[in-house]
């Protein structure tokens, strides 16, 4: 059990992959996607599942769907999927450096409506200080076990 | 571990918006890659810049009839295609469109099932794979059935992955560049086949 309130969880009834995932921290209010996909229709929670799974097949865009933000001054890790006026924030990481270096993972934070063009730099600040949190490493460290396991046949041994 | 049912698997209206809403992104990727205003296809449709955008805005309602329609107002076509990928219960729903239509123009886009069988042996990139010193690096080549196993000294490689095996040589690398390479396969500058090794002599 974590001691911290923290909590992180695969996204659900989605298909994942080997390469891309996608998960969700809970357990502090401003943690709100759950909240945020009670707000969609039944159109639109299947939207977002689409755009989700296409993201994890491997798509990067449309951008009018789903966008990183690289280059961004506050928050280049932070990472937008979009349903019409919906904005589902998070951040894209890798838990398994070590096992499973080319793992992608995003982590979905919090729920937005669209306000305007620009992204409210007040939640790509909570993004920030959520990829950054020693709570959400946590959190994800209890889905995602990044100690190398020796095989039966122990490590690949390179032939000099 | 028990399965958890994908999101498709609630009911046909789930599957069917998840197909309609992929064919839209790859209308809303070809829009936004060839910077193609809604009106124009509009135009080519007949129909207001309004009713285009209700249109893309509501995938699950889409009829084969106006999926047609928006193809062809951006120069594609429609192929409606049903598979069998084993996957009974449907467990990671359906496969992305994408992923035809990258094997299919991998496949050096063919036009009917001749093409196809001609097109057997496929050329692709190949990250490049570390063993010792120098790093192996290079194209693979696969036959389009997924039948054999292609390897040399170090590698074996197996459609569509990589991997190490023992450094026993089975076949050697040989090299060509494109010139000696049927059109089917003049799409990379270096091609890596395989040919057995030389039989070991018996003792005598």
């Amino acid at each position: 059990m974590s001691q911290f309130s923290v909590k992180f969880r695969m996204f659900g009834q989605i298909r994942q992959s080997a390469n891309r995932q996608i998960g969700i921290l809970t357990g502090m209010d401003e943690l709100n996607i759950a909240d945020g996909i009670t707000e969609l229709s039944e159109n639109q929670k299947r939207e977002l599942k689409v755009q989700l799974e296409r993201w994890v097949d491997g798509h990067n865009g449309p951008k009018s769907h789903f966008h990183n933000f690289e280059g961004d001054s506050i928050a280049p890790m932070a990472f937008v999927f979009k349903v019409y006026k919906h904005r589902f924030y998070g951040y894209k990481t890798n838990p398994l450096p070590r096992t499973l270096p080319a793992l992608q993972l995003i982590v979905l934070c919090t729920y937005a409506i669209k306000k305007g063009e620009d992204t409210d730099p007040q939640v790509k600040k909570f993004i920030k200080q959520m990829a950054e949190s020693l709570d959400s490493a946590s959190a994800l460290a209890e889905v995602f076990d990044d100690t190398p396991r020796q095989t039966k046949k122990g490590p690949i041994q390179w032939k000099q | 571990m028990e399965t958890v049912a994908h999101w498709t698997q609630n009911s046909i209206a789930d599957f069917v918006y998840s197909i309609s809403s992929n064919f839209v992104a790859q209308i809303e990727t070809k829009i936004e890659a060839n910077e193609i205003s809604q009106n124009e296809i509009a135009s080519k449709m007949n129909k207001t810049s309004g009713r285009v955008s209700q249109l893309l805005n509501n995938p699950g309602n889409l009829s084969i009839r106006v999926m047609a329609e928006l193809a062809q107002a951006l120069g594609m076509k429609v192929s409606i295609v049903a598979y069998d990928d084993g996957d009974h219960k449907n467990a990671r729903g359906p496969i992305d469109p994408e992923v035809f239509v990258k094997s299919w123009e991998k496949l050096g886009r063919p036009a009917d099932l001749f093409e196809v069988r001609d097109a057997s042996l496929e050329v692709e990139e190949m990250p490049s794979i570390a063993y010792g010193s120098p790093t192996i690096q290079g194209h693979l080549i696969h036959d389009s059935h997924g039948l054999r196993e292609f390897g040399y000294t170090y590698v074996s490689l197996t459609k569509p992955r990589a991997r190490i095996v023992e450094p026993e040589p089975a076949f050697q690398l040989f090299a060509y560049n494109q010139g000696t390479l049927p059109p089917t396969q003049r799409k990379q500058n270096l091609v890596i086949t395989q040919q057995p090794l030389p039989q070991k002599r018996n003792a005598a």
